[in-house]
Formats: structure tokens, sequence, C-alpha cells
């Protein structure tokens, strides 16, 4: 494969250009109910060429290997037609490197397709016989094997192995016409192993439906909110996150003034970090799709932003060092900027601390989902509870966070000592790239005054 | 090629389908006022569907010379599928609709980087501190199919897009906005995909001020995709069969406002889902969902009406609706301003699907909406979500357009609410 890469990129006219070949095979099932819904294998070859001419990207994606040459020449000819000013890349050390697949206790490529079902169908069956409102269950499992080769016509080569195990688990209790949802997952870079011992989540998804029915909606207003280690987590990625992805600020001086280095963005004791290079996170490689090394970048530090998350080209455009963050989803995308893993650091708190003082307020739990527009994000808790003088009290359901970041970041008044990693399977979408594997890490947050959606 | 690999299914599986997608897309893209990249993508995927001992099994590779590993994996893995309750359809009449036009596939890349900077500069012209992106694409498709029931089809389709948007920053207030088309026919005009964009942005120049309490709130053609949301889910045959849909057993029920009507239509020429068939070789059809306010149907693949004990309304694969179209009103949207004493007219919202979207619950975030006051658009509100239930909202609507507008799949007219509740900071 290395030798056909490299011959298609020899001499091709561009001030840069690259192949990434990938062979991907997946299997995936699921139950939905007590019946198995969905089985099904897939297995795809294919490519992305990019390639840069005064500073204009020309980018071909396909499924026929047989011509790479002619793929890279389509690629310059698309960049010729977009460039118009000089090409700009940071320098970076030539990479060749094979890099084996991460450690899998057991090898699901080598796991009987009787036992993957048999295992799934195991916690199907405990959700839902575990509570009579229990309406139905959705079960999934998703193995994948990815191959990545590539290649650029600065003589650096990389391949890689990345396996990927998920499993999801979600209950649905019902009562007349309202419906609650539990759901727990697990993904890793890893074998089988993830899949195995899950009995636990099984049944916590399932409770949590059943409990949720019993629950009311919060009541909508403004309360002092904790966010739990995974809410944090998500906190820290999408509303923070994505706006130190330099590929949203290097061509827009305004942002770039919003996001300047040095600005006070939190309180002292705020440090937020994106690590790729971290040993076992989820969203951990060696080498991003650029074949830059990742590493530990942090962001804000001590309260201030101090760094932003780069690709080759955003790196050379702001003057500043690479990161090891453009990442691609699959063959059929060029890698863009990325987050890796993105937590934020541990500080001296216990959670009691953070809720002995709160008279009335709101103790935020685990995650739907997440979205930002620029500085207005909305995220969802999975439940909630009451804090009531200084106590948890009862369970909430229809969490609905909103607000704007930099005003909350300004309010986050505490954070706990008990960092945690979501261990879930999900993963980030940015430009119809998604899902790519994201770790998200955060101790307990306290942040005062967020408006919590619902009736008021 | 196909036929060899519905042959090799066909001497262990009791049926067999095979399909064949081969797509070609290019694109021009313009990104924070500058033209950044011209994508060409061209894909091909092979898929196989088996029933063995009443059994499905599924495999899918890009590759169709490995046919073979495809049928091998969907033979090995429907040993442990799902029960097939029906068998692949035979042929049909299908229905005369339009979704290819030869004009789409001789665009010029030239052309597409010209109609990305016209987009462009026209909204530069308007306010040059406007941060813009643009893109123009093309795309053209062939799509074949054969079953073990004598099925064999075969069609095209292209596909046409422009879109505009802008990001306008005034301290760390930020303000996006955009709008965009995509039909199968060569027709989209990128002047008026940028002069509907320019006109979000004259809406929103100034900022007004919401209370929390509940109000009249009308939504845009291109907001009142919030309120399909729910519907979609609850109408999907598996949701339905599942039980997880509110509207289970419901069929015939009054479900909304007399004013409310919603078609599901997969034969309007060049529409973006329209098509003779379905992905499972099942004619499209138009489909009455909602009816003066009253469930009518649903919506069925093969696999699920088959279980359910119906027929695929022309679904297939996944009962997902094609184009969704709400009958318009005869009231214009100057009009349900003007009547407004103090409302909202919704735009945009995010973080949808993050509430129990399939009970009708919503608590969305107002990425773009403006203030009403005494029948006038007096700016745009900020930092205010809307929460309510779909179903209940959809009880009490007050007008329907007369504003139809495509909008993706979905061609929607204005809808105005007697009240939804408002959460403001």
């Amino acid at each position: 494969m290395r030798d056909r890469m490299e011959e298609a990129l020899r001499g091709c006219g561009a001030d840069y250009a690259e192949i990434r070949i990938e062979r991907d095979e997946t299997t995936g099932l699921s139950f939905r109910g007590p019946e198995m819904d969905h089985i099904s294998s897939s297995s795809s070859l294919g490519g992305v060429a990019r390639a840069l001419v005064r500073g204009g990207w020309g980018v071909v994606t396909f499924n026929d290997l047989s011509n790479l040459r002619e793929q890279v020449r389509e690629a310059a000819a698309c960049a010729r037609l977009v460039g118009k000013e000089k090409s700009a890349l940071a320098e970076v050390e030539r990479i060749e490197e094979v890099i084996p697949a991460p450690d899998m206790e057991r090898d699901f490529r080598g796991v009987a397709l009787s036992e993957k079902k048999k295992v799934i169908q195991g916690y199907n069956e405990l959700m839902l016989g575990l509570h009579p409102k229990i309406q139905t269950t959705a079960a999934g499992y998703r193995d994948r094997y990815r191959r990545v080769y590539f290649a650029n016509s600065e003589g650096s080569y990389f391949e890689e192995t990345r396996p990927d195990v998920t499993v999801w688990l979600s209950a649905v209790a019902k009562e007349g016409n309202l419906v609650q949802r539990g759901s727990e997952s697990a993904g890793r870079a890893a074998g089988f192993e993830v899949a195995v011992g899950l009995e636990g989540k099984a049944e916590t998804a399932a409770k949590r439906a059943a409990e949720l029915l019993q629950s009311p909606p919060v009541q909508g207003g403004t309360y002092t909110v904790i966010l739990n280690q995974k809410l944090g987590g998500v906190f820290a990625h999408e509303a923070f996150g994505h706006l130190s992805e330099s590929d949203f600020l290097y061509e827009n001086e305004k942002l770039r003034d919003l996001m300047l280095l040095g600005k006070r963005f939190g309180p002292d004791h705020l440090n937020i970090v994106d690590d790729g290079s971290l040993p076992g996170g989820r969203g951990t490689h060696p080498l991003d799709d650029e074949g830059v090394r990742t590493r530990k970048n942090y962001l804000i530090r001590e309260g201030i932003l101090v760094g932003r998350l780069h690709s080759r080209e955003t790196a050379a455009k702001m003057g500043e060092g690479v990161t090891g963050n453009a990442r691609a989803v699959s063959w059929s995308f060029p890698p863009i900027v990325r987050m890796t893993n993105t937590y934020i650091e541990p500080g001296q708190a216990a959670f009691e601390d953070l809720i002995r003082d709160v008279e009335l307020g709101l103790y935020a739990v685990d995650m739907l989902g997440g979205q930002t527009m620029v500085e207005m994000f909305t995220f969802s808790a999975a439940y909630g509870y009451m804090i009531r003088k200084g106590k948890v009290a009862e369970l909430v359901r229809d969490v609905v966070l909103t607000g704007n970041l930099f005003e909350t970041l300004r309010k986050m008044d505490m954070i706990a000592s008990d960092l945690a990693w979501a261990d879930g399977g999900g993963g980030c979408g940015k430009n119809a790239q998604s899902p790519l594997p994201v770790g998200l890490g955060s101790p307990h947050l306290r942040i005062q005054g967020v408006v919590v959606g619902g009736n008021q | 090629m196909i036929e060899r690999a519905l042959e090799a299914a066909l001497k262990r599986a009791g049926a067999a389908e095979v399909s064949l997608y081969q797509q070609r897309n290019v694109s021009a893209a313009y990104e924070d006022d500058k033209l950044k990249r011209v994508d060409v993508s061209q894909t091909t995927s092979l898929g196989i569907r088996v029933i063995v001992d009443g059994k499905v099994g599924t495999a899918r590779t890009t590759h169709p010379e490995e046919a073979e590993w495809a049928v091998e994996r969907a033979l090995a893995l429907a040993e442990f599928g799902s029960e097939a309750k029906f068998d692949f359809p035979g042929p049909a009449d299908f229905p005369e609709v339009k979704s290819y036009d030869p004009e789409v596939e001789k665009t010029s890349n030239e052309e597409l980087v010209a109609a990305g900077g016209e987009m462009l500069e026209l909204l530069k012209s308007y306010n040059p501190e406007i941060k813009v992106s643009a893109d123009a694409s093309w795309s053209v498709g062939e799509w074949r199919q054969i079953n073990s029931s004598g099925l064999e089809v075969r069609d095209r389709s292209s596909g046409y897009g422009a879109g505009v948007g802008g990001m306008l920053l005034r301290g760390t207030d930020m303000l996006m906005a955009g709008h965009g088309r995509y039909w199968r026919k060569k027709d989209v005009k990128p002047r008026e995909q940028a002069e509907r964009a320019i006109e979000m942005f004259r809406l929103a120049e100034r900022v007004a001020q919401v209370a929390s309490k509940t109000m009249p709130v009308i939504f845009t053609p291109r907001g009142a995709y919030l309120l399909l949301a729910p519907i979609q889910l609850g109408i999907d045959g598996k949701n339905v069969l599942k039980g997880d849909s509110p509207l289970a057993g419901r069929l015939g029920e009054k479900l909304c406002s007399e004013k409310f009507t919603l078609i599901d239509d997969g034969t309007i020429d060049y529409a973006p889902a329209s098509g003779r068939f379905d992905g499972e070789g099942i004619p499209k059809r138009r489909t009455e969902i909602i009816k003066n306010g009253a469930l009518k149907a649903f919506l069925y693949d093969l696999e699920t009406a088959g279980k359910a004990g119906t027929v695929s309304t022309g679904h297939g694969p996944g009962c997902s609706p094609s184009n969704l179209v709400v009958s318009p009103g005869s009231m214009t949207l100057e009009e349900m301003i003007r009547t407004t004493r103090e409302g909202l007219l919704v735009e945009h919202v995010m973080g949808l699907g993050q509430s129990n979207i399939m009970n009708g619950d919503f608590s969305v975030n107002l990425s773009l909406a403006y203030k009403i006051e005494n029948g006038e658009i007096v700016g745009r509100v900020k930092n205010a979500m809307l929460a309510g239930n779909l179903y209940e909202a959809l009880k009490r609507v007050e007008a329907i357009g007369s504003d139809a507008e495509w909008n993706g799949s979905n061609c929607l007219p204005s809808i105005k609410m007697e009240e939804l509740s408002v959460v403001a900071k």
C-alpha cells in the first residue's frame, strides 16, 4: 500500500498533498423490546486525497483504489481553482510509524456472533424484567476494526489500527401518555471485554426510567446548579471546547479578539485541558490524522485562556504551535480541528462542600445531549435532584440547562476534587463528521444562577 | 454483477435482495469570507439482505467485487437475525416521478465557485462585518435493486443545492443566520438564498427584551420543523409497533386543531425525498397522516409492516417519512404578525432532541427569534427558551399561513400557536 500511495503523491504539482486510506469492518446488533431488531455487518475500503495549492484545498473521496494518482491529480485540480494566496502549514517532524492496535483482552473478531448476541440479550432481558412499568428497551452492540494508512508529500507515513467497541442500553417506562427513559452506555478502543459485565448498567437504566415516571418535571427558573462529572465533561466539551477549535477562529478577527490568549475566562481554580495522548482515553491517538503527535494542551490555566486546538494550517496561520487535533471520522472526510479527551482539572472541595450552603438548588446528573451556538449553550441532564437546605432532595425530570458560556464560566464558584471520565460510547459531531470518539472528564462543578428550562 | 450476488445468496437463502448505489457529489465551500475547498466524492455501496429459515440478515460493502464476502456475511448473520414476516415485493406499477435533471451534472466546478461567490458578495454588500459561509453543490446517483421475487428496478436521481449563512459579532453578542435550498432540479437561485439570509439579519438588527410568560408564538416555515419532530417519531411504524409512540392505538382519533393537515408525499416531482419507489422496491405514494386534526396513518417498511400485520407504505427501509407537507392556510405571515399584540416569531431553535421529544415535550433555546409588539417586529430575542408539549400546543393552533415553503424535504407554512411558555433570563 505504502509504495502505491507514495508513488501517487510524487510530482502531483500541489504545495502539499496527502492520501489516507481506511479499511473498516463493522458488526452490529440490536434488540428493541424482547425481539432482535437488527443484525448487520459492513465492510468499507475507501480513501481521501487532499491537496493544497496557494492556500486552497481540493478534496477527493473515493472507493475506487485502482488509480490513486488520478485521485490526487483531481484533488490538485480542485485546489488550483480555490487557491489565491500562499499555502501555510506548520512544520512538523517527519513520521514513519506503524501503530499497533491497543490491547484487546479478547479480540472481538474472534468472538462468535452467538456470544455477542447472548451477552446483549442478557442485558436486555434484565432491563425488561426489572420493573412492571418498563414498556420497552433498546440494547445494542457495535464493534469496529479500522485500519488507517496515511502518506503525505513530505515523506511522512503511518499505519494505525483502531478497534472500537460500544454498547448502549436504554429502557423506556410508560404510564398513560408519559414516557421516560433511562440510558447507559460503554465504549472504548479495546476488545470484547468492554461489552462484558455491564449488568449493573442495565439495572441502573431500567430502574431510573421507572423512577423518573414517578418524578415531577423540574420547575423552570434560575438556580444554583451542581453538575455531576459526566455533565461537567459535556459542558467543558460543548460549551467551551468547540470555541477552542481554531478553524472556527483563524479567519475571523472578532472571534480571535473574543478568544484572545491571556484573557480571563474564569476563576483562579479553573483549568481546562485537551489531551490526545492520555493513556486509555476514548479520544486517544498517538498521531492525529495529519500525522502530528498528540499532546497535553492547556486551554484554560488558572482561569486564563492559554491555548487552543490546531490543525497544521490553523497553527501556521495563527503563528502558534501544533497541538495534534486534526481528526477525521472516516475515509469519506478530510481531517478538521477536533477535540480529543477534554477535561476540567480537579479542585480541592468535597461534594458536600458544594451543596452545604445551597438553600434551593439543582443537582443535574448525566447527559442526554448538548448543543451550542457560539456563546449560547443548551444541554440536557438525564435527570436531576433538587437541593433543599443543603441536602440532595427529590428526583426531577426534564432538566434542560441553558446560558451564555462566558457568564457561566465566571459563575463557576466551586470545583470538587473528584475528577471522573464519562464511560459512554457516544461521540462528537461537527460538519457532518459524526460520531467521533472523544473523552469527557470533570469533577463535580458548582455554578451560580443557571437558567433551567421547564414549566413556569 | 448484482445478478451474480443474488444467485450466490439464493443457493442458501430462501429469498434475497441486492442493491447497488453509486453517487458522485461535487461541492464548493466558502468559510469566513473565503473560498476554502472544492470537494469531489465518488462512492459506491452494495447491500445484501437475505431471508434464511425465516430470519433476516444484512451486510454491506463499498466494493462490488467483494459481493461474495457480503453474501457470506449476510447468510451467517441471518442465523441470529430478526424474524422475517414478509417477502420481497415483485414488480409493481410505479408512479411517474421526476427526480433526475440532466442539467445538474453538466455543472462545472467553476460554476459552483461562482454561485457561492455570488451569495457571499450579496451578504457582504448588505453588511461587510458579517463573516460569511456559503456552499454550492450538486450530486447524481444511480440506484439498482433486484430481488428473488423478480423485482428489477433502476433509477437515477440528481440534486442541486445552494446555501449561505453568516455570523455577526458585536462585543460578546453573536448572531447567526442563513438560508439554503436543495432540489433535484437545477433551479435553485443563489441570489434568493442570499436575499432571504439578509432579511433575517435585517430583522435582527435590534435586540428586544422578553419576560418569562406565556404568549402567542408564530413559527416561520423554517422554524416550524420543531413542530414536526415529535410527529415524525410518533408516526414511525416501528415506534408504533413497539408501543414507544404516544400515538400508538390512536388512529382515527382527533389529535390536534382542525386547521392542521399533514401529508407524506414521495411523488412530488423533483422534491428532495421523492422517487418512484422506496429502498425496498415498494411504490412511493401520497399518504394523509393527519387530516383536519385527525390521525389517519402510520409509516411502514416491509419488516415492520410484516410484524404489525399490515402492508408497507413505501417508507423502507426504516419507516422514515419522505416529503412532509403541511397544508397551507389562508392567512399571510404579515397578517399573523399584525394581529399579535405581544408574541414571538421563531425562525430557528436549538437543543431539539434533548428533551423527551417522542412524548412531544420540548425545551429549546431560541437561537433566532424576534419579538412582536403591537403587531410589529421590534427586534431579536436573546437568552430565552421555549418550553411545552407539542401535542398540547397543536390543539391550539390559531392560524396556518398561506406561505408554504420547502426546507430540506419538508414543505411547511408559517404556523401561529395561541400560546406557548417562554422562559427568559
